[in-house]
């Protein structure tokens, strides 16, 4: 798991104390924010948008934005929520472009599927050695998503966020939440289970 | 099928040990019987676990620097400067402007004869761009039916305001917004 929620280290500032100390003009403050967020959200944006380059922009993009909005942040919310929300934002807008763009694009008229398709059965025919999947399969399923299922995945089972969490990120009812990611997960499963087929089949011509 | 959906909303609570008992005895009774629902659940847990070791990345040497920059030049721009950039950035400000812009001047030229033909008629009848549908001004005449004002004299207010006001006496002059009132 990225993200890092037990950090019980007494001498840690919290966020929040960090934020609050920015918005009255201690630059050092905002350095030690970047440098706590910028993997986490480097690590959420990347799975989102699929393109490394593209998330690192966004990430530059989502810490220029606290900086020039910093007195807009308020300590009703945890800074964590404030600048994943902010983040997403920026990975969603993105991906609108980019549709945008393949709609315009000739070369989307002659193959249209080809970019989210999950590779082949047979050129990755086995999960890893520890049971989990291989992770380019993992990540073009999860590019393959819907970005109302892609967001709350990623916020529960890549970054660790509770549910109440996400609820507060995506400013959405706790139990659309739990369902988005319930049929986000169903999703996955529907466009994965080719894998366990393989699997099954491997396992009987073992036995044979 | 519809015994496993009315499972299968369950799923995630279920992985998570968030079910209460009863709901969480009545799937496991379901998934005792269902291969499918039981291999899903299987599959799902495999999913959950690769998505939580997928390897991390981090991000590249000089990403901070780069930031630091960007908050400079942020912060050495120009005050006047910056209305201009969004400009440049937001193409749809001026797309908008350039299309009202575009509407306004069509409007004009659309209304411009109808004008002539108005003044030459001299109220004899209607004049021909009032049939037009085409013509913006159809509709301000309909509306414009109950008043006393000649038909010619409502068609011609919103060209002559847009266009040559000093063409027309004070006297006879409306603001635009009455002429649709």
């Amino acid at each position: 798991m990225v993200r890092k929620k037990n950090d019980n280290k007494p001498q840690r500032v919290s966020d929040e104390e960090l934020i609050a100390r920015f918005q009255q003009g201690d630059q050092q403050a905002f350095d030690i924010l970047v440098h706590r967020y910028k993997d986490q959200l480097l690590n959420f944006v990347y799975r989102f948008v699929g393109n490394r380059n593209d998330a690192e922009d966004i990430v530059q993009e989502t810490f220029l934005r606290v900086y020039k909005n910093k007195h807009y942040y308020k300590e009703i919310a945890k800074f964590s929520t404030w600048i994943y929300t902010i983040a997403g934002n920026l990975a969603k807008t993105e991906l609108r472009k980019r549709k945008r763009r393949k709609l315009f694009s000739v070369s989307n008229f002659m193959n249209e599927e080809k970019d989210y398709d999950i590779p082949d059965v047979e050129r990755n025919p086995e999960l890893e050695v520890d049971g989990t999947i291989k992770d380019d399969i993992i990540q073009k399923a999860i590019e393959k998503l819907p970005p109302k299922f892609k967001e709350v995945i990623l916020l529960r089972d890549v970054q660790g966020f509770s549910y109440e969490e996400i609820s507060q990120i995506l400013n959405i009812p706790l139990g659309t939440v739990k369902s988005r990611v319930n049929r986000g997960r169903l999703k996955l499963q529907e466009d994965l289970k080719f894998l366990f087929e393989n699997e099954e089949k491997s396992k009987e011509e073992s036995k044979i | 099928m519809q015994e496993c959906d009315k499972f299968r909303v369950h799923f995630s609570s279920y992985i998570e040990g968030e079910l209460i008992a009863e709901e969480r005895q009545a799937l496991e009774a379901h998934l005792a019987v269902c291969t499918d629902c039981s291999e899903a659940i299987y599959q799902i847990k495999i999913i959950r676990r690769s998505l939580q070791t997928l390897p991390p990345i981090t991000t590249s040497q000089n990403f901070e620097h780069r930031l630091q920059q960007r908050i400079a030049d942020l912060n050495n721009a120009s005050p006047w400067a910056t209305p201009f950039m969004n400009l440049r950035h937001n193409w749809k400000i001026p797309a908008i402007g350039s299309a009202v812009a575009s509407i306004v001047i069509v409007g004009v030229l659309l209304l411009s004869p109808a004008q002539q033909q108005a003044s030459k008629n001299n109220g004899k009848h209607l004049p021909a761009a009032i049939h037009n549908p085409l013509t913006p001004t159809s509709s301000f005449s309909k509306m414009n039916a109950a008043s006393p004002q000649t038909v010619e004299q409502k068609e011609a207010m919103p060209v002559d305001s847009m266009v040559n006001r000093q063409a027309i006496p004070r006297t006879n002059r409306r603001p635009v917004q009455l002429v649709g009132d």
